[in-house]
């Protein structure tokens, strides 16, 4: 029997309410899901804004960077340029002209170095390789040579050394300290420099301080930043790239040394540097037996040198032969075999460069390959701009002497007597 | 002239007895440049042409809805033998109201043309289109009409997707007649349908706390039209009913039938099916509707207060701090509180909840007629999205 209309409308009603309330629900539950998307994609599009800010904020730092670098790498090269020609009208006063040359390419090499730090450091392809040693040995020679340039600079120097054994990167701890120690003197007209230690917890804490131009504190986050300068020091007209404290944090982050720093405007700044102590065992004693070769002379000294770039061929043997040596130059081994029997033929070094052309074995195979045909094997310096602590083992294993691009004349002259 | 502070709602009550004091009390309270609409219910105690007369004289132009009630909830709680009223500002609400007579012949034609002739009104107040967005109604019935479940349906089919709730007048267990107000008068086996358009945020609510148990009766034979049983499996329904739990017939009254429930089963959800009456030949009459051959369950009541709690403050969470929660509360929830001696702590919580309206003799919501519930709608100080 069919219900009657009253009970019949009833249960209609609750069918139909039914019906409602779970199309209601599921619409509730689409819009939800619909919510939480557009929330996602809100989300991930604020992710992409500030990416992409973030990349316009570097992409406007480097092109005033290179702005400004452009500049300052041109400033030393126009000096240069200038004293070639002031050279060529008047040969008469060569040693000054030469000698302003010297200092202007030394300028460029400066600027070239931090550029190329920077860029390392940005690439995340340094490590720190610890070791432990007195913290004198470090100080000593950073203080007598910056001793030195703060003296020209008519600033007093004070050095307080310390005997502590530390754990750290000797190469990467020095370029903090010649960025904190060339700050120092770049920014104080007058007063004096600090190079101090003091025992801070389980560590040494280094101390660069100066009465120079001090940061304010608006500026104490900014200063960190590549290519930033303090107002101060921009105001200094001093030549630097705005890199020197970029280098010193991120360094100082590799090395986990905390750095920390306090000035005051127009006062001075201090720079704190918190190196671990190490414990005397774990110190290896290195002595460096004197040296023997200071009065030895190169004269005679017989050297091949492979290298693929023909000025540094050229440069190479007009060095060396200043230096009195018998020089053989190649630009690969089969052009070092037309010139001589690398088997027989006698020579005291063998000087490589480690990247030869593309496609063809690097300097130490070549090296380890000419060796290999000697009844006495060459001693071997393999000259290389790469630093890595893998090249760093492998010249290590071969007993070859490493010495880093861009070549400088003395050292090259030290490596080679000490293997001649 | 200074416009009164803005207040969605004002609402207020009067326990005198004299009907032209009560009058003058809620106009005292209520009036003011920007009312635009007053709803109230109240006690069947008043005499009801002279409260007529004294609600017109007192609101003059105002338009007013209302009907009697099985008692009331004031801004104190519940209560009995009073008025309670609510004030709608008329710049956050558009009110419109309909008087259905006969409710008897109330058909398809008739709801949609009421329904056409609201929209109209509505749509040209302060949220422009009426819509299910903007819009809920209110249906106010004659609680002994016996006709709410066809005007309800009919009434729900032309309104479509608007929310629909209200309540049946009540007359405080009496049963003698119940009234709706409407037009300046109170009017029985009538219905009242107010249309209420507002930018504020608004949720229309139903719950209960029955839980189904395992006796099942079949209704073996019935009267549909008059809501009444004679026989619950195939057994005078008074004497089933009183075996089930565990009580005399002559001990039948309100407040067992309020804690004894029987509910019908349709797909997953139970819908109460409250006794009114036992009459004289033993057949139990109810205030909704029954039919041959439907299963009652037999149900017991969960704790009416807790559920009250979770559901207002669910709502409250989702909707924020609110003006105005309208309560139609059935008559048997009344019942069960009072057995239960828990009258002061439900008042508390409906205070709690700013709870205003009335005990009725069914409840409606979306063209359900049902029993057991409180139904209502909470408005929001908040726009809605």
């Amino acid at each position: 029997m069919a219900p009657t209309a009253p009970y019949a409308a009833f249960q209609h009603s609750v069918v139909l309410a039914e019906q409602v309330r779970e199309r209601t629900q599921a619409l509730r539950d689409v819009n939800q899901k619909l919510l939480e998307e557009i929330e996602e994609r809100r989300h991930i599009e604020m992710q992409l804004r500030e990416a992409r800010e973030k990349a316009e904020q570097a992409n406007l730092s480097k092109t005033r960077f290179v702005a400004a670098v452009s500049h300052d790498l041109m400033q030393p090269l126009n000096a240069a340029r200038l004293f070639t020609s002031a050279l060529q009208e008047k040969p008469d006063n060569m040693a000054f002209q030469l000698a302003h040359i010297g200092t202007a390419l030394t300028d460029l090499e400066s600027l070239i170095t931090t550029l190329s730090d920077a860029s390392k450091l940005d690439a995340g392809v340094v490590t720190a390789e610890f070791e432990v040693f007195p913290l004198s040995r470090l100080l000593d020679v950073l203080a007598e040579e910056f001793r030195q340039i703060a003296q020209q600079k008519g600033l007093c120097f004070r050095y307080v050394s310390c005997g502590s054994l530390v754990r750290s990167d000797s190469q990467l701890l020095s370029r903090i300290l010649r960025n904190l120690l060339s700050n120092a003197v770049r920014y104080t007209e007058s007063g004096s420099i600090l190079l101090g230690c003091r025992k801070r917890g389980a560590g040494i804490e280094v101390v660069v301080t100066d009465t120079g131009i001090g940061i304010s504190d608006d500026q104490r986050n900014e200063i960190f930043k590549e290519f930033k300068r303090g107002k101060q020091a921009v105001r200094h007209h001093e030549r630097g790239l705005g890199l020197g404290l970029a280098i010193v944090e991120k360094i100082s982050e590799i090395l986990s040394h905390p750095l920390r720093f306090h000035s005051q405007e127009g006062k001075g700044s201090s720079f704190g540097l918190l190196i671990p102590i190490a414990e005397p065992d774990e110190y290896i004693h290195r002595t460096l037996p004197a040296d023997p070769f200071v009065d030895q002379s190169l004269q005679g000294l017989r050297v091949w040198v492979v290298d693929n770039d023909e000025a540094i061929c050229i440069g190479m043997r007009t060095l060396m032969e200043g230096w009195g040596c018998d020089v053989v130059v190649a630009d690969s081994l089969a052009s070092l075999r037309s010139k001589v029997d690398t088997c027989s033929d006698d020579a005291d070094v063998l000087l490589m460069d480690y990247h030869l052309d593309p496609g063809t074995d690097d300097g130490i195979t070549v090296a380890t390959f000419i060796n290999s045909g000697r009844q006495i094997p060459l001693p071997v310096i393999l000259v290389t701009a790469d630093r890595s602590a893998e090249l760093k083992q492998r010249c290590v294993q071969n007993g070859f002497t490493q010495i880093y691009k861009p070549l400088k004349p003395l050292k090259l002259k030290m490596a080679l007597k000490s293997l001649s | 002239m200074t416009a009164a502070p803005l207040n969605a709602v004002l609402t207020t009550f009067s326990n005198a007895v004299d009907e032209e004091i009560a009058a003058a009390e809620l106009a005292a309270k209520l009036k003011n440049p920007n009312l635009g609409f007053v709803l109230f219910f109240c006690s069947v105690e008043y005499d009801l042409d002279r409260l007529a007369a004294a609600m017109r004289d007192n609101f003059a132009g105002i338009p007013m809805s209302g009907c009697t009630s099985c008692g009331e909830i004031t801004s104190k709680g519940y209560d009995q033998g009073s008025i309670v009223a609510i004030g709608f500002d008329r710049r956050l609400f558009t009110v419109s109201q309909k008087l259905v007579e006969d409710v008897d012949r109330f058909g398809l034609l008739d709801a949609q043309q009421l329904v056409d002739s609201l929209l109209t009104e509505c749509s040209d107040g302060v949220t422009g289109t009426a819509s299910e967005n903007n819009t809920f109604v209110l249906t106010l019935m004659d609680g002994l009409s016996v006709n709410e479940e066809m005007v309800l349906a009919t009434l729900n089919s032309a309104l479509g997707s608007i929310a629909c709730f209200g309540g049946s007048a009540g007359d405080e267990y009496r049963l003698n007649g119940t009234y709706v107000y409407s037009d300046g008068g109170f009017t029985s086996e009538a219905a009242t349908v107010i249309m209420i358009s507002t930018s504020l945020d608004f949720e229309v609510f139903s719950t209960h706390h029955l839980i189904p148990e395992k006796n099942k009766f079949v209704v073996t034979s019935a009267d549909p039209e008059k809501r009444t049983v004679y026989e619950l499996n195939a057994e005078p329904a008074a004497k089933a009913y009183a075996r089930l739990i565990g009580a005399s017939v002559e001990d039948l009254d309100d407040m067992k039938f309020a804690c004894s429930p029987l509910a019908v089963r349709i797909n997953d959800g139970y819908y109460a099916r409250s006794i009114q009456r036992v009459n004289d030949d033993l057949s139990l009459t109810f205030y909704c509707a029954v039919e041959n051959g439907i299963v009652l369950t037999a149900m017991k009541t969960d704790s009416l207060l807790d559920d009250l709690e979770t559901k207002l403050s669910a709502i409250e969470r989702r909707m924020g701090p609110s003006w105005l929660t309208l309560g139609c509360d059935c008559c048997m929830r009344y019942a069960q509180i009072e057995s239960e001696g828990l009258v002061d702590q439900a008042s508390a919580l409906l205070r709690r909840y700013g709870v205003i309206g009335f005990s009725t003799y069914g409840e409606h919501v979306n063209g359900m007629h049902l029993n057991h519930t409180l139904t209502g709608v909470v408005i929001g100080q908040r726009n809605r999205l």
